[in-house]
């Protein structure tokens, strides 16, 4: 638990200091939202383009966040540290998961401007789908992130792996989020425990397997 | 090689009981025949999943070269009874359904674990033998992605036809059943003799590599 605060602090420290990832995902958002906009997305079923456009922006900063770890070697630093490899994991998930949540807000709000999201509706429920289901596509793309940092394709090919292994996430997700946003009363029990189940076997799987992805 | 000429005979065989020997069906007339290809594809196509699934953990386990170039191998040849699934599915649906594609679950599943089996061989190509660990994580994230993304298709709703044969009562005359479970053998024989001859290769480039850095 302690090494989980200390990569947390170094993280977001750094991120503090360079500003690099939050602008550069917030933009990407932006744009990508603009686009849907402008081609006639509109409504509470748009909801699935926001999703997509968190998680293409989720997939640029989570690569570049281990591109940070990679660039001046520190990957061998943290690997050789004598810290269960475990909490590693959890603690640059914690990172990226906060980084995302902020991309997050800002796309939703962006939404309800550009792509008429209605923004009245359950908003409790929704934040609770918004956590769980940022939750779930960070600790995935962490742990794809951490094991692209150590083989040849590095970044470019993240989106490649997190969009088709993260898709039950998304297809979840934009779903709930699509019934809070348009339908007043549908109940979306079924997707809040799917996706905290998504969460739960994504992280369990991050932190089991850190080891083996960062260790040649 | 035992494998390669039964399959060379059985598939042909196969072929022509599915399209002479075997009865048309009642509701659906003669585009169901399509069955008997569609259905061995997609229980073979899990299969070779399946067994990429247990080599990858083999490998993260074991660290054995053998175990890696067997899920590699598995992978490839699931990946192409897989796009065999994936192109007959919607040359019957269009007759029967009326349509090409619909987002039920099961077709959802199998597009989706189409495109992580894509990203797998991509990776392995892209990061070389460099990226084995990488690639076996990738698998068994896949494997363990498919109830996962079966649930949350379900969720949505369901139109494809139900499983006749995996029952304790299999819905189907006893021809059908007989020529569906030929074609099975059929094409798992092919899916064994198409994994031997990739091992074999694999193998070979293995030893010649081992050559070139002694010598």
């Amino acid at each position: 638990m302690r090494v989980l605060l200390a990569v947390l602090r170094k993280d977001l420290t750094v991120e503090v200091r360079s500003r690099e990832l939050i602008p550069a995902m917030t933009l990407l958002v932006l744009l990508l939202l603009a686009l849907g906009g402008s081609a006639g997305i509109r409504g509470a079923s748009s909801s699935v383009v926001v999703w997509i456009a968190v998680v293409v922006s989720a997939a640029l900063g989570l690569a570049r966040s281990f591109g940070l770890e990679t660039d001046q070697e520190q990957l061998q630093g943290l690997r050789m540290a004598p810290m269960d490899p475990g909490w590693i994991f959890l603690g640059k998930a914690a990172a990226n998961f906060l980084v995302v949540t902020a991309v997050e807000i800002v796309a939703f709000a962006a939404a309800v401007v550009f792509l008429d999201l209605p923004a009245a509706g359950r908003l409790g429920p929704l934040a609770v789908v918004l956590l769980l289901g940022g939750g779930a596509i960070v600790s995935l793309g962490t742990l794809l992130a951490a094991l692209l940092a150590g083989a040849r394709p590095r970044e470019a090919f993240l989106p490649l792996l997190l969009l088709p292994l993260g898709a039950p996430a998304v297809m979840t997700a934009s779903g709930a989020t699509a019934k809070l946003l348009g339908s007043p009363s549908e109940p979306v029990t079924g997707e809040v425990v799917l996706l905290a189940a998504f969460l739960l076997v994504y992280a369990t799987l991050g932190a089991l397997f850190f080891e083996y992805v960062i260790e040649d | 090689m035992l494998p390669l000429v039964l399959s060379a005979i059985a598939l042909p065989v196969g072929i022509f009981l599915a399209l002479v020997v075997a009865p048309v069906e009642a509701f659906q007339g003669e585009p169901y025949r399509i069955l008997y290809i569609h259905v061995p594809s997609v229980v073979t196509a899990y299969v070779g999943f399946t067994v990429t699934f247990v080599a990858s953990l083999l490998y993260l386990w074991r660290r054995a070269l053998r175990y890696d170039r067997l899920a590699a191998a598995s992978a490839e040849v699931g990946q192409i009874f897989l796009t065999v699934v994936l192109l007959t599915g919607p040359i019957w649906g269009r007759p029967v359904w009326g349509a090409w594609w619909t987002w039920d679950a099961r077709l959802t599943t199998a597009l989706i674990l189409w495109f992580i089996f894509a990203g797998y061989l991509m990776l392995r190509a892209w990061a070389g033998p460099a990226g084995a660990a990488a690639a076996a994580v990738v698998a068994v994230i896949g494997f363990l992605d498919i109830p996962l993304i079966h649930w949350s298709a379900v969720l949505l709703r369901t139109l494809h036809p139900r499983p006749a044969v995996f029952r304790p009562d299999p819905a189907m005359p006893g021809t059908m059943l007989a020529i569906l479970l030929f074609n099975m053998a059929a094409f798992m024989l092919t899916y064994l003799a198409l994994l031997g001859v990739r091992l074999q290769q694999e193998a070979r480039r293995a030893r010649l590599l081992a050559r070139e850095e002694a010598g």
